[in-house]
């Protein structure tokens, strides 16, 4: 087509009658929408709708550019002094009932962790199944997948009897720990582990994955309690798939 | 018929008197005689040997025998007394560890319940001078002044008290006239709410800053802007500071002025030119608070947990100081209030010409100086304080490592929310969110007591002009007036119905100003 118009041009009238039909498209739009029926008409309806909405929202915009207001400075609403900015003001309405809530919350012994809730994690993908035996036929040794920490001192039991392996490979000592409010991260020496939500072998093992609630040693951020004492270990949950990445990430329960 | 007084009662016959058995005088309990060694709180050193009192001698008598033993006769000063018991008590908080002395040291020390001091021990009364004159106290709210339409939140006394400047969430800043009580001027201009407003030492300029980042200067006799207002941060400004008055420089007779901004960095203007002379980059966060010491040494703690020591000549870093495990939200220097009011003091004379001014600032700057050197106190989101030792290079002593603190406070349960030294040096207070003040010794940083009395968090205090009296702000709509002897309140200021953002303390009346738009005096 572009071809064709290129070597022989266009018809005579092109313009007249590209105009004409320009005129007459409201008046066939109109007569269309009054006369389909059907189908066809909900589809045309719906378009139509959608796009008058539109229409509606540009002209609303034209108007406000066009009248002039009194600039009142964006002067913003709750004005704090220097010292309550940047802090999460709780309003005076909810601080009794946020009290409750905690008092409930605390008998219930819901603790508030940043991950509540971790995906549960099945056997198969827990533990190697590791054959042994002159055959290769007992298979009562299990060989942990998942990163762990077994703390200093540590000594295997013997081989023999041992029925959880855990791989050095997998074993860390450090944790890249973020602190919520500073929103900096150290690296800092685990401790232990207190909790890991699976199950309370995981716990007993060592087991680090994601949501685990690990002890770790704060003396280097030089936090003090109000009797002066430094305070030098304190609670962090896994955010982070270790096994995967190879590092720790945590937050800071503070 | 005339109204009659109705009858005298009848009374008691004497018959009838003598009739009740007879009490019998209450035995003489012989006074014992005591030994007292007086002690200088400033050095803690024995003014005079140890002398032999009955034990009832009352305080002004204790004055007296000081005011001989110094040699201050012709010029006595007033004295404090109190005893630090040897015997170490059983460390619970609600004890403080020195005992006032106010009527005598029988009644005080002696009779009290539960006291471990017995006649026959050496007491060692440790005197502490306290201000010439007496700020009369404050008892009631003698002004309720409207006029803004938002929140007030700053509010700061002129140097000489006759002025009073307030600065609101509604873009203005009002200033107020304190011996009529009535609204002085209003100054608008600001885009967004007025964050701080500061007086220079010499009443000449008022600086304002602003949410918008802006920093305004005002003449406060006309009520007109100081020329066009100073652009440069890009964020909030969240503290000023001017230069002090001895330090200015005779060919520039305005004073510089710093001014601190959530983007973490401080500007040094000239307040003449309204030029930028030098900018103090290095924080990581928001600058919280900035300090102009009077050895031109600038401070500045920031929400990057460490408090920067600054040149004033030149802009350049000289310290860092990073012992703090939170943000620094607030700081304090022994010489703030004598930096503050520069050559005005309790006499009430006006300096004649920028000349004398800057001499009577550097004589009492200087008067100061003498018993303490310029200390410097940082309170933090750790809920902790630290008291800094004199940071100036000119006066370094070679025992004390400026970059280690002189004494970590500990004791409260939230965060420290203000912290201020009394006009005197000789005593710290520091609010918190955890509704106590607590009141810490300002030389050594021991703790002396906790008052307790506010139920929500204490925003703000202010020390009267002669250390006597403290006055705390705070989110629970009260002002509450302490006695410091006591440690108790002496009085209950109620009166606003919100939140008390801001609270000065002037001459004799307190200003304050709070989230009900009213500013009380």
């Amino acid at each position: 087509m572009e071809e064709h118009r290129k070597r022989h041009g266009r018809r005579m009238d092109y313009e007249e009658k590209k105009r004409k039909r320009t005129a007459r498209e409201a008046h066939k739009a109109s007569a269309d929408a009054q006369k389909i029926f059907g189908h066809k008409a909900k589809l045309h309806h719906a378009k139509r709708h959608a796009e008058k909405v539109q229409m509606k929202k540009t002209l609303k915009a034209h108007d406000e550019r066009n009248v002039k207001q009194k600039d009142d400075g964006a002067v913003k609403e709750g004005a704090l002094p220097t010292y309550l900015l940047d802090r999460e003001g709780q309003k005076d309405a909810k601080a009794l009932s946020t009290a409750v809530k905690d008092r409930r919350k605390d008998r219930a012994a819901k603790y508030s962790v940043p991950l509540p809730k971790v995906r549960g994690i099945a056997e198969e993908e827990m533990f190697k199944v590791i054959k042994t035996g002159k055959h290769k036929g007992k298979s009562w040794k299990r060989m942990v997948n998942k990163a762990t920490f077994v703390g200093e001192g540590f000594t295997r039991k013997p081989v023999k009897l041992e029925r959880f392996i855990r791989p050095m490979g997998l074993r860390m000592t450090k944790a890249n720990v973020t602190h919520p409010e500073l929103k900096t991260t150290f690296q800092l020496p685990i401790l232990g582990v207190k909790k890991n939500p699976q199950s309370p072998l995981y716990t007993s093992l060592g087991v680090l994955t994601k949501g685990t609630i690990l002890e770790v040693n704060v003396s280097e951020l030089g936090m003090v309690t109000t009797g002066g004492k430094v305070v030098w270990s304190k609670y962090a949950q896994i955010t982070n798939n270790p096994e995967n990445d190879g590092c720790i990430n945590s937050v800071l329960l503070v | 018929m005339a109204t009659l007084l109705p009858p005298p009662k009848r009374q008691k016959s004497n018959y009838a008197k003598s009739l009740e058995k007879p009490v019998a005088p209450e035995p003489e309990v012989p006074i014992p005689s005591i030994v007292v060694q007086f002690k200088s709180s400033e050095d803690g050193s024995n003014l005079g040997p140890a002398i032999n009192l009955p034990a009832d001698t009352g305080r002004d008598a204790l004055q007296m025998l000081v005011n001989k033993l110094r040699g201050e006769t012709e010029d006595p000063l007033p004295y404090a007394f109190h005893l630090v018991p040897k015997v170490p008590t059983t460390s619970t908080s609600t004890q403080s560890a020195r005992v006032q002395i106010n009527n005598s040291i029988q009644l005080d020390a002696l009779k009290t319940p539960g006291t471990t001091l017995s006649p026959e021990d050496v007491f060692e009364l440790w005197c502490e001078p306290q201000a010439v004159f007496r700020v009369r106290s404050v008892g009631r709210c003698s002004a309720t002044l409207s006029g803004h339409s938002s929140p007030i939140l700053c509010c700061a006394h002129s140097p000489t008290g006759k002025y009073a400047a307030t600065g609101s969430g509604d873009a203005t800043a009002r200033i107020w006239d304190m011996d009529t009580e009535t609204p002085k001027w209003t100054l608008t201009g600001h885009k967004g709410w007025v964050l701080c407003v500061e007086w220079d030492s010499r009443e000449k300029i008022l600086a304002t800053g602003g949410h918008d980042g802006q920093v305004r200067l005002w003449t406060p006799s006309t009520g007109q802007a100081y020329g066009q207002p100073l652009f440069g941060h890009t964020k909030w400004i969240t503290s000023l500071a001017f230069e002090p008055l001895h330090l200015v420089k005779s060919n520039s007779p305005s004073p510089r002025l710093a001014s601190a901004s959530k983007d973490g960095t401080v500007r040094i203007w000239n307040t003449l030119t309204r030029t930028i002379e030098f900018v103090l980059t290095g924080h990581a966060a928001s600058v919280n608070v900035v300090r102009w010491g009077g050895e031109n040494v600038i401070y500045t703690g920031s929400s990057d947990r460490t408090v920067k020591v600054w040149s004033g000549v030149d802009g350049k870093l000289i310290r860092t100081l990073n012992e703090h495990a939170h943000w620094v939200n607030t700081m304090a220097l022994s010489t703030d209030f004598v930096l503050r009011t520069g050559p005005y003091d309790h006499t009430g004379k006006v300096p004649k010409d920028d000349e004398e001014a800057k001499t009577l600032a550097l004589e009492r700057y200087k008067n100061v100086i003498s018993t303490q050197p310029e200390t410097l106190i940082t309170g933090s989101d750790d809920h902790t304080l630290f008291l800094w030792p004199d940071q100036a290079s000119s006066s370094f002593s070679t025992s004390a490592t400026p970059k280690k603190p002189l004494a970590r406070l500990t004791g409260h349960q939230k965060q420290v929310n203000h912290v201020a030294f009394s006009p005197d040096g000789r005593m710290i207070a520091s609010a918190g969110f955890d509704n106590a003040v607590k009141i810490w010794e300002g030389r050594t940083g021991k703790f002396v007591a906790s008052l307790r009395g506010h139920v929500a968090a204490v925003y703000r205090v202010a020390w009267s002009a002669d250390s006597r009296m403290l006055v705390s702000a705070s989110k629970d709509t009260t002002l509450k007036l302490w006695n410091l002897k006591t440690y108790k309140i002496r009085i209950d200021l109620p009166g606003h119905t919100d939140e008390v953002y801001c609270v000065d303390f002037v001459a004799d009346k307190v200003v304050s100003g709070g989230r009900d738009k009213t500013v009380k005096m």
